[in-house]
Order: structure tokens, then sequence, then C-alpha cells
């Protein structure tokens, strides 16, 4: 008994104050934080530091007077949002561009992944995998052009088509109706083979003896990936799911600002175009106030989105991000 | 050791190059008989080819050093309030009224006031003659924060192949109105639609919606009220959907739409300016309605070479039932998105500079030189005392990018000088020229109204605009296009959807600016 409490005297007398345990551990890894320095004030500086920028959501902004002597107006501007009566349009317009790139997008890279991984030869699988990966680094300005050049009503591929069978040519690029699914075509064309890689990366680690047990079994290919690879990959997937959600209001702008036209405002009209025409269009004096507001709003509504979807994963599936 | 040497410069690297970008480099100190000014950059390289303008810079003894912006418009302007925030504002700077107004009293940049009448006693006696430009320029304590530029006051005129009229026995002389002008598009149809699927008779670039002077639903604003969106639709894309005649409008656009005799493309808003230009040139395409001399424009680049017939002409402004010639959408007086502005940091020394430079523009032997050029080099003065060009427009204006040449096309902007029109309108090809001296008249344009908003209510007002213009250029294309079925009651419920929207506010504010400019 003596010699335990002689023992914790010892120790606590041994044990350094905070202070004193940061001093040596920064002199012994100096290099390391050294080396972690530039990072850390990148992060402070361009990521960290701009959210403070979003105090001018309550205030009315002006350049020359700064985000610290710009008049304070409290919730004038949040207020004014829900007043504003075009706010409903354009929130539903992001809303639906949003669902459907959950629903339609989301799943094309994991049916994607599960077919490739079925591929054998190791040549095609790679070959397909690169090919799929490359529209990811088309800018979206050469996405819209190659889009408008295949839907061209006098010259494109897709009229020409249409008119050898017979048909009239239509110009997709001006209906209302076709907009949503043109967007989300080039979301899939461009972001499935980036999506794929993290699936198929996934498939890759799961352990081969598993679908070796499951043919001595006699499952057939569809039971390997129905009991095997896709529960295998469900944490990956819900990872995504999560960050999908996480990203529910952020449209492609450039996107939409190239495809932008007067017969498609109506579905093409989102939170961001609306943003960018008050803020950085302004006919007037810009209202980058009001602008950061509905900017501000939204990502709080996307923050409790992820949080809840967070939570059901836990719940449901046992895996959460955070 | 070396694997710490390695280690340390590795971060210092990573470090410098972070921090390299955000590093700003000094403005040169520059000499009082210089300036720096911040301009779009497609004036800055218009500048740089400008005799006249060298000519200036001799005479003043002056030099400006230009700070090249961007080139979209809305991005000029973004900048100058990203060099506010970062403090690298150069001495002048290109700037639109509703920034001055604002900066201004928050101290941004300097009232010119008290130094126009010290230092720019043509300038101050321009002002002096011009109260509505005064009032235009200076806030209610007297200050002036911002210089406007003078603006030609000039329509859009209606080209159009007169080889393919001839062809198709069509005299243009007895297009007097609209309904003639829909009958002379079904002709035309007929003649060359027959074996061109692509033809389409009346075709443009972007925006459809600019026929509204010919239908008389222009937006407009006065003492007794105001009608659609005036703020900044005073000339392009002006139109009233509360107007009768607006219906008359769109339901003759979807007429023009539903028989082919209108690029379709074009009204649905998808056909771009090069769309547009292939089009005139390759014959599939009669009648457009566009910028001024966009008709000479087709004869030098490319029309006589694709049609050896090819030739371009201008119609005259259509009459109403009456007869009565009907008036187009012209420019303002004054173009509030060209306004230089001062450093407010800027010594008096500079500021004198800055206005000794503008001022000589507004001294006779400035305002010659702006607008004619040099006496014996660009122009002459006839016996009557008149001043007529000697250097040929298309040698000159046909000069590779960079040379030095004579240009006098006022309507870019150079400096803040008060515009000759009828220099910049005889500035022109024979076909243009001529035009202009038969349809630029005062009996066919209405000038545009330069209109005095406070800071709340631009803001108001720049925001509402930036959803119902859009909203109603939409609505009205779903109903030509035929996506909506354009009756009376849809009609009806459109223009109570684009009044809940804000279009009864926006003319209520452009009243009220209305009264603020020009009332009692």
């Amino acid at each position: 008994m003596a010699g335990k409490r002689k023992a914790a005297v010892v120790s606590a007398a041994n044990k350094k104050s905070l202070p004193q345990r940061i001093k040596k551990d920064l002199k012994r890894n100096w290099i390391l934080y050294l080396l972690l320095l530039p990072g850390i004030l990148s992060l402070i500086l361009f990521k960290i530091g701009p959210v403070g920028g979003m105090v001018i959501a309550f205030e009315k902004f002006s350049a020359f007077q700064g985000v610290f002597h710009s008049k304070w107006v409290g919730l004038d501007n949040f207020a004014r949002i829900f007043k504003d009566p075009y706010i409903p349009k354009v929130v539903g317009n992001t809303i639906i561009l949003a669902v459907l790139s959950i629903v339609v997008v989301f799943p094309i890279p994991i049916i994607f992944s599960l077919f490739l991984n079925e591929v054998k030869q190791k040549w095609i699988k790679s070959t397909v995998q690169s090919l799929s990966f490359l529209p990811y680094f088309i800018s979206a300005a050469v996405m819209v052009s190659i889009l408008y050049t295949l839907l061209s009503p006098s010259s494109g591929l897709v009229n020409n088509i249409i008119r050898w069978f017979g048909g009239k040519s239509v110009n997709f690029m001006a209906k209302p109706g076709w907009f949503r699914p043109e967007y989300v075509l080039l979301e899939v064309w461009q972001t499935l083979g980036y999506s794929a890689i993290i699936y198929i990366a996934a498939i890759n680690n799961i352990d081969q003896e598993l679908y070796e047990a499951a043919e001595v079994d006699g499952a057939n290919r569809w039971d390997k990936i129905f009991r095997i690879t896709l529960p295998c990959i469900s944490t990956s997937i819900i990872v995504m799911l999560i960050i999908s959600v996480g990203n529910i209001f952020t449209v492609n702008l450039d996107r939409i600002l190239l495809m932008y036209n007067p017969s498609v405002y109506d579905t093409a009209d989102v939170i961001q175009t609306y943003v960018y025409r008050i803020a950085f269009e302004s006919k007037g004096f810009p209202d980058y106030s009001y602008g950061t507001a509905v900017n501000l709003l939204k990502s709080v509504i996307a923050f409790a989105l992820v949080t809840a979807v967070n939570k059901l994963a836990d719940k449901f599936a046992e895996t959460r991000l955070f | 050791m070396k694997k710490k040497l390695i280690s340390t410069l590795l971060a210092a690297a990573m470090l410098g190059t972070m921090v390299a970008g955000t590093t700003v480099s000094a403005d040169e100190a520059a000499g009082d008989n210089t300036y720096t000014m911040f301009m779009r950059n497609t004036y800055v390289n218009w500048i740089k080819e400008l005799k006249w303008y060298d000519a200036a810079e001799e005479a003043t003894g002056i030099h400006v050093e230009y700070v090249e912006g961007p080139d979209e418009f809305s991005d000029v302007y973004a900048e100058v309030d990203q060099r506010i925030i970062s403090g690298t504002l150069p001495d002048a700077t290109m700037t639109k009224l509703s920034q001055t107004n604002v900066y201004g009293p928050q101290g941004a940049f300097a009232d010119l006031a008290p130094y126009i009448e010290k230092y720019a006693p043509n300038l101050q006696k321009y002002i002096d003659e011009n109260p509505d430009y005064k009032a235009l320029v200076s806030d209610e304590n007297g200050a002036i924060y911002g210089l406007v530029k003078e603006s030609p006051i000039f329509q859009d005129f209606l080209g159009y192949r007169a080889d393919h009229l001839e062809k198709a026995g069509i005299d243009p002389a007895s297009i007097q109105t609209v309904e003639d002008f829909t009958e002379a598009l079904r002709t035309l149809k007929d003649y060359y639609g027959k074996d061109n699927p692509n033809y389409y008779p009346l075709t443009g670039r972007e925006g459809v919606f600019r026929f509204a002077a010919w239908f008389q639903c222009l937006s407009d604003v006065s003492a007794e009220a105001s009608h659609g969106i005036y703020m900044s639709h005073f000339k392009d894309y002006s139109f009233d959907i509360m107007s009768d005649n607006a219906y008359t409008m769109v339901e003759t656009m979807k007429t023009w739409y539903d028989e082919g005799l209108i690029q379709p493309q074009f009204a649905e808003g998808t056909f771009t300016e090069g769309d547009w230009e292939a089009d005139m040139i390759n014959g599939n395409g009669t009648f457009f309605y566009d910028y001024y001399n966009r008709a000479e424009w087709f004869m030098e680049n490319g029309g006589p070479e694709a049609d050896p017939d090819y030739q371009m002409a201008v119609l005259d402004n259509f009459k109403d039932a009456d007869g009565n010639v009907i008036v187009g959408a012209g420019a303002c007086k004054y173009n509030e998105e060209c306004v230089t502005a001062v450093n407010a940091n800027c010594g008096e020394e500079k500021i004198k500079t800055i206005l000794t430079f503008i001022d000589y523009f507004y001294s006779e032997e400035g305002i010659a030189l702006a607008n004619y050029g040099v006496e014996g080099e660009s122009y002459e003065v006839e016996a009557d005392g008149t001043k007529k060009f000697i250097a040929d427009y298309t040698t000159e204006e046909s000069k590779p990018e960079g040379e030095k040449k004579w240009s006098f096309l006022s309507d870019r902007f150079t400096v803040c000088k008060p515009v000759d029109n009828t220099a910049f309108f005889a500035w022109n090809a024979p076909l243009i020229a001529d035009a202009c001296a038969n349809y630029m008249t005062e009996d066919h344009i209405r000038t545009g109204l330069n209109l005095t908003y406070t800071a709340e209510e631009s803001e108001e007002l720049a925001n509402l605009v930036a959803t119902v213009f859009d909203a109603e250029v939409a609505g009205m294309t779903s109903f030509v296009t035929g996506s909506k079925e354009l009756n009376a009651d849809n009609w009806s419920a459109f223009q109570d959807e684009m009044n809940g929207m804000g279009l009864s506010r926006i003319e209520e504010l452009q009243f009220e600016a209305y009264n603020n400019t020009y009332g009692e």
C-alpha cells in the first residue's frame, strides 16, 4: 500500500503540465509541425477564415466599409428571403434537380462498379474504367457545347436520327421539360467514372474467400452481387450518400448558366443562378448581403439534412460519417 | 541531418508558394503628368489604336496608364468592388453610377466638385450648361463622385437583304406597317423556303423581344406614369406587358413562329450571335432588327463573298395606322455604365492631372479632336463651316488589330467627353451613314431618360429587375412557342403573376425616380 502511494506521488511529480508537454512535443517533432504549418495556414486563410465573412448576411455590406464597418441589420436579409415571392420557385427548382441528382445520378456509379467487377478480362476492365473517368476532366463549357452540337435542331445527330425516322426536329435545349434530363445526363456523364472509383476500391477490398465459399454453396452471379458485394460496400455507399445529401442544394452553376435560355427559365432558375444575378450581375448596386443570406440559409438546411441522414444511417445501417 | 534539411526546405517552399498568391505589388509611383486608370480590357485595346487619343495625350502632356479589367461588364464592376476591398484601386477607375452613388459618400471616391471648379473650366461650363447632367452626377450636397460618359443617341435598324426582296418581287417601299412586314415575310418564305428548309425570313440573335417599338408597347416613364421595366431597358429589350399592344406583339410573334417566318431558335432564345451571322451570310435569313451598323458589317464580313448578288439595305421605321412614323427606342444621352471615378486617396495634384486631361475633351479643340480628328488628316472644313471626314471609314476600320487608325465610334468608352451625333453617324460606310441621316432623327427616335435613384431605390429596383425581367421574357417566350396557350385568361394570369413578383413595385419606383429627377 505504502509502495503504491509512493509510486503515485513519484508519477504525479514526474507528470508535467500541459504547456510543458506541448513544448516538449514541439521540440521533438518540430519538423513534422513545420510541414503541417502551410496546410494549417491554408485551412485557416482559405477555408475557415472566409466562413467568418458570412457575417455580411447580417449586414448591409459595402465593399468600402468592409465586414467590420458595414451597417448591422440583424435578420433583415433573412426576413426578406421569406417575403421574396420568387424564392419558392427557385428553391423548388433546386430541390427537384437535387432529388433527381440523388435518385438518378447516385445509384448509377454503384451499378456501373458492380457490373465492371463482373468483367473478368483485366484490360477491358481497366480500359472501361479509364474511359469512364475521362469526362471528369472536361470543362462544363466543353460539355455543354458537345450537348448543343448533338442536339442542334438543324445539324445535330439526335435530330438527324429523328428526321431519318420521319419525325420533326426538336430544339431540346429550348424545351423546359428537357432541361432536367439534360442536366442529369451531363452529371452522370461527367461524374460516373470519378464516383465509381470509390466503389471499385471498396469492391477490391472484399475478401475473395467469401465469393469462393458462395460458389461452393451454388450461388450464381446475381446472388454474389446482392448477398456479398453490395452488403460489403454498403458502408462506402452510405458515406457517399451522406456526402451527396450534404451537396443537395449545390448544383453545377457553370453548367446551368451555359444551358440557360429564356425558354427554360421555368425549370432552370435555381438558388445559385438567382444569387448570381443579384450579387454579381446586378443592374444596380450589387446586393452581396442578400445573396450571402440566401446561401447561408441553404447551407444551414443542408447541414441539418446531413445530420438527419447521418442519424438515420446510424440507426438503420449502423454506419455513420461523424 | 540531410532529411531535416530537405524537410525544412520543403516546408519553406510550400509556405512560400501559398503566400505568393496573396502578395500584392505596390503601385508604381507615378509622376504628376501621368495617372493610372482601371478599365474594361476591350476599351483599353481600343484606346491603344486611336490616333486622336494619342494626339490628345500629346496636346495635354498627360499620359494615362491603363489597368486592364475583364471583358464582361458585370465582371468589371465586380473587380471594382474587389479592388476597393483590397485597397488596390488605381488613381481613376471605370465604374457605374450606382457604385459611385454608394461608395462616393462612404469615402472611396473623391468629391470632384471643388476640383472641377478649380481645375476644369470647360467641364464646369458643360455642367452648368447641362442641368440634366448636373442633376445626374451630383448628390443632394452638390458632391460629384463620378463623371458620366456622354453617349450618341441611336436606335436599332431593320436591316435586310435587298437582293432577296428584289428577287422575290417585293418593293421595300411597300413595307410601311407591321402588317405589310408580315406579308413580306410570307412572300419571302414562299419564295426561298420551298427549296431551303433552313430558311426563315426574320432572324436575329439572343433576346427576341426587341420589337416592342413596332407595336408601340415600349416600357416608358413620364410625369403621368411608368410602364414596364425602364431601368436598364429603356432601349434594349424594352417592353410593357401591361399594354394591350404587348398582347398584339406576342400574338404576331406567335404567328411568325407558327408559320416559320421567324428563325425558331431565335424565338426560343437559343440562337447565338455566331448562328445569326452564319444564317445571314449563308442566305438563310433576310431581315434582322439589330445594332444600327450591322447591315454594313455583313457587307464587310463575308456577305458578297458568299453570294455575288449580296446587298444589304436598311428599312425606314414602320408607320402606325394613321401614317405616323413609329419611334424606335433610343439610347440615353448619358451612359451610366461608363463612369470615371477618382480614388479618394489621390492628392490634389493627381486629381488636377486627371481633371486636366478630362477637361481637354470638353474644350473646343478637344471636342473637335475626339469627334473628327485632326484637320487635314482625318477631316476638312467645308465652305459653310461644317466638318467633313476625309479619312475613309472602310480603310481605317479594316486595319489590322493593334494598328493605329482614325476611328470615331463614340458609343465605346474612352474618356468622359461630349459626343457630336452628326460626326458619330457620319463616321460610317455610305450605306449606314445615309440611313442614319434619314432615320436617326428626332421624329424617329425616342431618347432614353436618365433617372436619378437613391441608393435604397437603386438596390430594391435592381433586385426586383433581376427577378421580374427574366420571368417576363420566359413567360412571353412560352406564349410565342406555344408551351403555354395564348388567350386572354392566360395572358391576364401572366400579368398578375408578374405584378405579384414585383413589376408594379418596379413601376412605382421608376415613377418616383422620374419625379425626383424631372419633377418641379
